[in-house]
């Protein structure tokens, strides 16, 4: 995280087209209403000319095991993200409906 | 009454406190913050404020007596700046986890290093990840209506979080300004008494922060990220009703933003209030 290997993270990332980022962290009011790492990446992304859909998944928070539910989840909410075009800035795992459709 | 005064940051926070009827207030002194206590104690000793003054034995005693104080039913005060925001660091997730709307006031210093006297919001920046409300004064008179409105903000059943109530260190706290002092009675209509919906009481038992296992931690975070939600609805509501109960002296959305400008700086807390001086920037600057 700090340094924050920005030059990087902007050249791997420009290669794809949906990015889901996996916090075990939180900034409560946050500009993404979720945890750090998605804003920062977000910000190191700024500058390339096609840049990825980047979202936060909160999950782990508390210490909870990380289900591999939950990562199909995740990455159906990836795939269908860059089938529409859009996602929303953070997902709370376990706690939003359009999350927990994906499980079933 | 309302009254016209001149007042620094520090006396402006400290009126604003004892208007909105803070019950306890946690005092350990550090510039440039101190002067906020120096003249709460001042109101408390002549009996212009009825609030316990408790001196904590550090910051971390300062954050913990204002949280604890904010669990069992009163509406509590406390503040610091620079390393002593940073010494209280563990308690701040405890008031917001909680949902204890107590407030803190900060009045900016940087950390050591570079160790002087200067204003740098890192110090409370530190605690930004923590659940509570934050916010900065560019004025005396932010300061005093800030500090009121905050509490009712905080405390708002619908929000129920701490809130830093942030000044420049020196640059607002210590230069005074001419500012409206409200009368106390028309604070009282606009920020009732604190109303916590469970508060600590030994007759009627309940368990603040009881120990929980891993499986049940994250839906104690989500109701902390949640309840920012609803913030900025109640933050509008609040400042349109502080207005309408004071005059208009709150830009709901800032005063320098009116569509016509091109290109935009922005800067919290001081320097806003410097460029606002400046006003149009002359060409031959380059600007």
């Amino acid at each position: 995280m700090r340094p924050f290997p920005t030059q990087a993270v902007a050249e791997s990332l420009s290669k794809v087209k949906a990015v889901g980022v996996i916090e075990t962290n939180t900034s409560y009011g946050g500009v993404s209403r979720g945890g750090n790492i998605a804003p920062e990446t977000r910000a190191a992304c700024y500058n390339l000319d096609n840049r990825p859909i980047i979202t936060s998944f909160m999950a782990g928070l508390g210490g909870e095991i990380v289900t591999l539910n939950e990562f199909y989840a995740m990455a159906r909410v990836l795939s269908d993200a860059v089938k529409t075009g859009k996602a929303n800035d953070s997902y709370w795992m376990n706690f939003e409906k359009e999350v927990l459709d994906t499980h079933s | 009454m309302a009254k016209e005064v001149f007042y620094s940051g520090c006396a402006a926070a400290a009126y604003g406190a004892k208007d909105a009827r803070v019950e306890v207030i946690s005092s350990y002194p550090i510039r440039p913050y101190t002067g906020i206590m120096m003249e709460l104690s001042k109101l408390v000793a002549n009996g212009e404020l009825e609030a316990e003054f408790v001196l904590g034995e550090g910051e971390h005693a300062q954050v913990s007596i204002a949280y604890g104080a904010s669990a069992a039913g009163a509406r509590a005060y406390t503040g610091s700046s620079g390393v002593g925001v940073t010494y209280a660091m563990e308690c701040y997730s405890p008031a917001a986890g909680g949902r204890l709307p107590c407030q803190m006031a900060i009045a900016d210093r940087a950390l050591d290093p570079p160790g002087d006297f200067g204003s740098e919001h890192t110090d409370v920046m530190s605690a930004r990840d923590q659940g509570w409300i934050m916010g900065w004064a560019e004025s005396p008179q932010e300061v005093y209506d800030n500090t009121i409105m905050y509490y009712r903000i905080g405390e708002d059943h619908r929000v129920q979080l701490p809130q830093f109530c942030c000044q420049d260190g020196y640059f607002v706290s210590h230069i005074p300004g001419k500012m409206q002092m409200e009368d106390q009675k028309a604070v009282d209509d606009f920020l009732p008494p604190y109303n916590p919906p469970h508060p600590l009481n030994p007759n009627k038992p309940i368990n603040h922060g009881p120990q929980i296992f891993p499986d049940q931690g994250s839906a104690i975070n989500v109701q902390r990220a949640v309840a920012f939600d609803d913030v900025e609805a109640v933050i509008e509501e609040i400042v349109t009703d502080y207005n309408k109960a004071f005059g208009q002296l709150q830009p709901l959305r800032g005063r320098v933003y009116d569509g016509r400008c091109r290109d935009l700086l922005l800067p919290p807390g001081r320097p806003r209030q410097d460029g606002t001086l400046c006003g149009e920037p002359p060409a031959q600057k380059g600007c």
